[in-house]
């Protein structure tokens, strides 16, 4: 219990110091987003959901895990991303690292300069642990956000922090409150991020012979000023022996900046292969603006 | 106001005024002054014609800067001081011309990029320096460092006298001529002729007047002093009355005069005559008269032309030969006239141009002529001055091919040899055009002895002559071997010719061709056979006797001269005489040259205008460069039915004095709104950044926003005040044709240049000078044409400071769409002119070019044919919006991307910009012949739509968008990659821009 209030206090001053930045900045566009395949799949929901797949989108995934994960996204927008992390546990808890990289590419190749470079990193830290007879798990990670715009160099802390419950018939509730901070500095005023309090809710269970899962990321318009985005996925698998398969689809929306808070939204799917203690998955988003981005993660578990 | 209304009116006038179209040739003040017209035939000859009319206007002109100095120009006189050896052709002349219109005269010299102002209008009561309607002028040879200018100062019925420092570049009014020692003073006079008469000095000139309205011809000698700034005159008198005969004229408006000297030799030595011919331009009687004008000063008439009906004669010039070359106004044509010696006639000879027209061959209301003089180096490469008259050379040839004989060969009867003691004449008849070949034979020996060919020569009587010195003794004969070019008549024909005897009985003589210091040398004799009774000459007298002598050359610095010597002797057989010619050219060279004149602290000096004028605007202006402003304001013009209106104007007086030295000065955020009478009708607006670099060099940047008009033609138009303080009367003007710069300069202020580097895309730049008479803003009749149209203005002068100089430039017409166009200005000021050159030339082009611009000219800009998007480089003064730009400002349009920022200091200069600013601005293009609804968004990386950026129509051309780093809300975003989307008629691109934190 005496964890439990300290995560309570944690994500209270943490919502607090969200709630108190600044406004007069849009937030920052740092990659906080979920990197795995499987998570993007599922149009990045997944507060509900359990494993180090969903840790960047509540800490309190983590609860359990041991592996490792490497992913890698390619974009449209000539962005290249890089995660690796690993998860080692036991009774004491889990402890999670992982570290992440966005790459910009020759960003100002148009202008005939092709050494200068934006790239975005991150450095995170988390531990999980459950409670309460194992139906509540909760989470907290800490992250060093470092970014190099064209040799402007700028760096903050995150945290994250999340809870995650079973209440029975296959339901599972989760609540998380991400990347929470001062945001980065400069010389026009500290840039917030994107802190949001995130909400949700998921149901894992069988029909027939296929494990069904569904995960459902609610929208809070809170004082954070943070648009309201919706996501929401669906998971179908199976076993066939020692292989599971799965194809997943999700949707996500996207609330723009414009003066009436238009919406967007992507679809996306996706597959998951695991043979024993490997795992790959993929995925695909069929954005509006920049069309498709392709996903692909490897993880191992022990 | 209401001066700065009438100030950008006159802007707009200036548009009204700009070139038809944009001549690629560098501006040389030359080529203003003489329209030169040539044609080649077979690259044999040239034919030329110069006119000076007001085209003037048409050939001031560069690449992208249109100069227009002159309201209209009547006439021009010039003295070639610099002759092209290899050319053969003037390099560089000093030329005077005259502005009735605004009543001035403008001097220049060309090569040097020299120009300058002189006077401005005004009566005899107001003093010298004010002109009022001048019409002829003509120009002295140079004499040391001065030329000497006449002018016909028409309505104030003189001749003002002008000395012109060639190198000191300083005017002095020597005087004025008013004939009033006749008992008539002159009244209207319409040109005046410069005569050197022979002696080739200022002391003694003579000076010609066409007295107009007195319907006579006055007639001055003077003496010149330009060093001291003075002149004496003494009056000669006057030839002519009114009148239709012979010795009469009917308001004279031209005259030239033609003073040559012939050279008689006589038994006591030589007699040189010196004739004057007077050439008038008998305006009302429609003819040309000439006139001989004696040494005791009386005037015969000698020849007319008939009168042409409709003819109005006014400007005259002659050339070498004496035909005469007259401007002839009415019929908008040019007549050529020649005169055979004894003959009562001047006989048309040729008729140039038709109709009215700018177009090259015909001529538009001409009011004066000149030839090209032409020049070319003799054997010893002293320069030969003439003028040769290149239209008759070429008719003479034509006549010559006007008729071939068919005949067969050479006349063998005609063949006739004519021997002397000791060489032979052989002449013999060619029939026909064809080849031949002059033998002559030693008949003991039958060996060709000497021989002379011709291929390709017309038919005619031909002459060979044969020196036979140092053949021997005894009988010649010779052969002609001819064929004929025609038909099957080429087979080889010989015909024999008389034979003849020789005796050659030779004297040589032996004497210094050149000599160059002072000493003794040596004269000797040699003879092929013995001989006595040795004699030198010298110049025709008697100098020595003996084979051998000598001669001394006395030490005289500087002198040149040429002895002849002539040595005779007798052959001791015989008694026959025989003698040889040489000559000896003495030159000492003199000591080095003294320095020029240094120029006087105030160069013009002389009588200077009358107390009020200058000298009390001197005191009052305050002589210092920091009075130089961006000048009253600029203004939009768009073209519309009725003409070119100005719809928005702007005043920028001393805006820039309330600013700090800062930078960067962004617009948007700190830029001054101007005056706007009507903001939410005409949509615009106005605002300037000022960058002050160092002292005396300033950075301007001028933006002005309008309405979107697509279909409108549109121009801006900036008035610029260079207020140097001192002399506003006649300061310094000119253009640098290296750097562009558009300079003026005070001989006691100092000088401002400006330069212009950055125009929108496919906008051409004119500058003009103004006068503040309110008569001054006639639209130039060359500009009708183009896509300007006029503005009238009127009212009252805009400062009431006659002469003062200011600069108009006009800048358009901008692309179709254009909301915004900027204007980089840069303003430079330095002690002298010559200063001011070293500055421009020493600027680093970082410097000069202030705003990221590129200095192409438009001329190498390349055509656009597609869409595209791309990153444009930072541009700290810029603000939020969508600004025409040239392609070459935007690396990734100008360039290869991998060799986009050309030079390494360049990518270096880029590389700490984008380090600092980031990547904040895109550049799009529309192809040129489209004009379509571009769309540009911005998204985050997540694909979240930040801010609409750009959605409007645009015409063909390269644009250059700045974010203000602000969402579609207004708040500023969070440093990072933002993706820009541009969408145009199916075309979709993407960039990226960097945000810094």
């Amino acid at each position: 219990m005496r964890r439990l209030r300290t995560l309570g206090l944690a994500l209270v001053g943490a919502c607090s110091a969200a709630a108190a930045a600044p406004a007069q900045r849009t937030e920052s566009n740092f990659p906080l987003e979920p990197l795995h395949a499987w998570p993007v799949a599922l149009g990045g929901a997944g507060v509900a959901l359990r494993g180090a797949e969903f840790s960047l989108i509540n800490p309190a995934a983590l609860a359990g895990t041991h592996g490792a994960e490497l992913s890698h996204r390619a974009s449209p927008i000539g962005a290249r991303e890089y995660a690796i992390s690993v998860a080692v546990g036991g009774h004491w808890g889990t402890i999670h690292m992982a570290a992440r990289r966005r790459d910009w590419g020759e960003i100002a190749a148009d202008l005939g300069l092709s050494d200068l470079t934006v790239g975005e990193q991150s450095l995170s830290l988390a531990y999980a642990g459950r409670a309460i007879h194992n139906r509540l798990g909760f989470g907290v990670s800490f992250a060093r956000l470092d970014a190099n715009y064209l040799d402007a160099r700028t760096a903050t802390w995150a945290m994250d922090a999340g809870v995650q419950g079973v209440v029975g018939r296959g339901f599972s509730l989760g609540l998380a409150l991400l990347h929470a901070g001062r945001g980065f500095s400069g010389d026009s005023g500290p840039a917030p991020l994107p802190a949001r309090l995130r909400p949700g809710v998921a149901w894992q269970g069988k029909v027939r012979s296929l494990r069904v899962a569904t995960a459902l990321d609610l929208p809070v318009r809170s004082a954070l000023d943070a648009p309201p985005d919706v996501h929401a996925g669906l998971e179908v698998g199976g076993t066939w022996g020692p292989a599971k398969a799965a194809v997943r689809t999700g949707y996500r929306s996207l609330v723009n900046r414009d003066a009436g808070g238009s919406r967007q939204g992507a679809w996306a799917l996706g597959g998951g292969l695991n043979v024993r203690r490997i795992a790959v998955d993929i995925a695909y988003t069929f954005g509006v603006v920049f069309g498709d981005e392709r996903f692909v993660s490897l993880s191992i578990r022990w | 106001m209401k001066r700065l209304v009438y100030s950008l009116l006159a802007v707009a006038t200036l548009l009204a005024a700009s070139p038809a179209q944009v001549l690629s040739q560098t501006f040389v003040a030359t080529q203003a002054v003489h329209e030169v017209k040539c044609r080649s035939f077979l690259g044999i000859y040239d034919q030329c014609v110069t006119i000076e009319t007001d085209r003037l206007h048409s050939t001031f002109t560069r690449n992208r800067l249109g100069y227009y100095l002159f309201g209209r120009t009547w006439a021009s006189a010039s003295h070639c001081t610099r002759v092209d050896p290899a050319e053969q052709k003037c390099a560089q002349s000093v030329f005077v011309s005259t502005d009735p219109e605004w009543n001035r005269v403008t001097w220049g010299q060309s090569a040097n990029n020299f120009l300058r102002v002189l006077g401005t209008g005004g009566t005899v009561a107001e003093g010298p320096w004010h002109f009022l309607g001048p019409l002829g002028a003509d120009i002295s040879r140079r004499e040391g460092e001065w030329h000497v200018a006449f002018v016909a100062d028409s309505r104030n019925n003189r001749i003002v006298v002008l000395a012109l420092g060639y190198s000191c570049r300083c005017a002095r009014w020597l005087g004025t001529l008013d004939g009033a020692e006749s008992g008539t003073p002159l009244r209207n006079p319409h040109d005046v002729a410069w005569d050197h008469v022979d002696t080739w000095s200022l002391a003694d000139d003579r000076v010609f007047i066409a007295d107009t309205e007195n319907d006579r011809v006055v007639v001055y000698q003077v003496n010149l002093n330009p060093v001291a700034g003075t002149m004496t005159k003494a009056y000669l008198g006057t030839f002519g009355s009114r009148g239709q005969g012979p010795n009469q004229f009917s308001g004279p408006q031209g005259l030239t005069v033609r003073s040559f000297s012939t050279v008689f030799q006589v038994p006591w030595g030589t007699v040189t005559l010196l004739s004057t011919h007077v050439y008038v331009s008998d305006t009302d009687n429609h003819r040309v008269a000439m006139w001989t004008y004696e040494t005791d000063n009386t005037a015969t008439p000698a020849a007319q032309s008939a009168p042409i009906a409709g003819a109005e004669f006014v400007g005259i010039t002659h050339d070498y030969y004496g035909d005469v070359v007259v401007a002839d106004r009415a019929r908008d044509v040019l007549m050529k006239f020649e005169h055979y010696n004894g003959e009562a006639t001047l006989a048309p000879l040729k008729t140039y141009g038709a109709t009215p027209s700018w177009s090259t061959g015909n001529f538009n209301h001409p009011t004066d002529a000149a030839v090209i003089p032409h020049h070319w180096q003799d054997s010893t490469g002293h320069l030969i001055h003439e003028a040769l008259p290149y239209v008759q050379t070429v008719e003479q040839w034509t006549a010559a091919t006007g008729g071939q004989l068919h005949h067969l060969g050479v006349d063998a009867d005609e063949l006739a040899a004519t021997p002397g003691q000791c060489d032979a004449t052989l002449t013999f008849l060619l029939t026909a055009y064809g080849d031949y070949t002059v033998r002559v034979v030693n008949y003991g020996t039958a060996t060709v002895v000497a021989s002379w060919a011709g291929t390709g020569v017309g038919s005619g009587r031909k002459s060979e002559y044969w020196n036979a010195s140092g053949s021997p003794a005894g009988l010649y004969t010779w052969f002609v071997d001819h064929r004929n070019a025609y038909g099957d008549e080429t087979q080889w024909r010989t015909s024999p010719g008389p034979s003849f005897n020789l005796n050659c009985f030779t004297v040589t003589a032996s004497v210094p061709d050149y000599v160059s210091a002072s000493g003794t040398y040596a004269l000797s004799g040699s003879s092929n056979q013995p001989a006595d009774s040795w004699t030198w000459e010298r110049d025709g007298s008697p100098w020595s006797s003996g084979q051998n002598s000598s001669v001394y050359i006395p030490d005289d610095p500087g002198a040149t001269y040429t002895i002849n010597w002539r040595l005779s002797a007798r052959r001791t057989s015989d008694g026959l005489w025989d003698s040889d010619t040489r000559s000896t050219y003495v030159s000492i060279p003199s000591p080095p040259p003294p320095p020029p004149p240094e120029c006087p602290p105030y160069c013009d000096e002389g009588p200077l205008p009358s107390a009020g004028t200058t000298r009390v605007l001197a005191q009052e202006a305050t002589p210092t460069r920091r009075n130089h402003h961006l000048g009253s304001g600029a203004w939009i013009g768009e073209r519309s039915a009725n003409g070119i209106e100005v719809v928005q104007l702007y005043s920028f007086v001393g805006q820039h004095e309330r600013r700090g030295a800062t930078w960067p000065n962004p617009l948007a955020s700190d830029g001054d709104l101007l005056e706007e009478p009507d903001r939410a009708k005409m949509g615009a607006r106005a605002a300037f950044a000022h960058r002050s670099l160092a002292p005396g060099l300033d950075a301007y940047r001028i933006r002005v926003g309008t309405r979107r008009s697509p279909g409108s033609e549109r121009y801006i138009g900036l008035a610029l005040d260079p207020e140097l303080g001192a002399r506003p009367s006649d300061d310094l003007l000119g253009i640098d044709a290296e750097s562009g710069l558009i300079w003026v300069a005070d001989p006691e202020s100092g000088a401002i240049g400006y330069l212009v580097p950055e125009v929108p895309l496919g906008a051409r730049v004119a500058v003009r000078q103004f006068s503040t008479r309110k008569d001054a803003w006639r639209p130039d009749p060359v500009t009708d044409s183009a896509a300007y149209a006029e503005i009238s203005a009127g009212g009252d002068a805009l400062t009431g400071k006659p002469g003062d100089v200011r600069l108009l430039v006009a800048i358009g017409p901008l692309p179709s769409g254009t909301r915004s166009a900027e204007v980089g200005l840069v303003m430079l000021t330095a002690p002298s002119l010559a200063a001011l050159r070293e500055r421009v030339a020493g600027a680093p082009r970082s410097v000069l070019n202030l705003f990221a611009t590129d200095t192409t000219p438009l001329a190498g800009t390349p055509a656009i044919t597609r869409f595209r998007l791309t990153q444009a480089p930072p541009d700290p003064t810029a603000s939020e919006g969508v600004q025409v730009v040239s392609p070459a400002l935007i690396p990734a349009l100008s360039a290869p991307s991998d060799s986009a920022g050309s030079g390494n200091g360049d990518r270096s200069t880029l590389r700490d910009a984008v380090r600092r600013y980031g990547i904040t601005a895109l550049a799009f293009t529309v192809p040129d012949t489209a004009q379509a609804n571009v769309r540009i968004r911005l998204y985050d990386p997540s694909g979240r739509l930040v801010r609409t950026l750009v959605e409007d129509t645009y015409g063909g051309g390269a644009y250059r968008v700045q974010w203000d780093l602000k969402d579609q809300r207004g708040r500023r975003v969070a440093p990072g990659v933002y993706v820009a989307i541009m969408e145009a008629q199916g075309f979709r691109a993407m960039s990226r821009l960097v945000v810094l934190p």
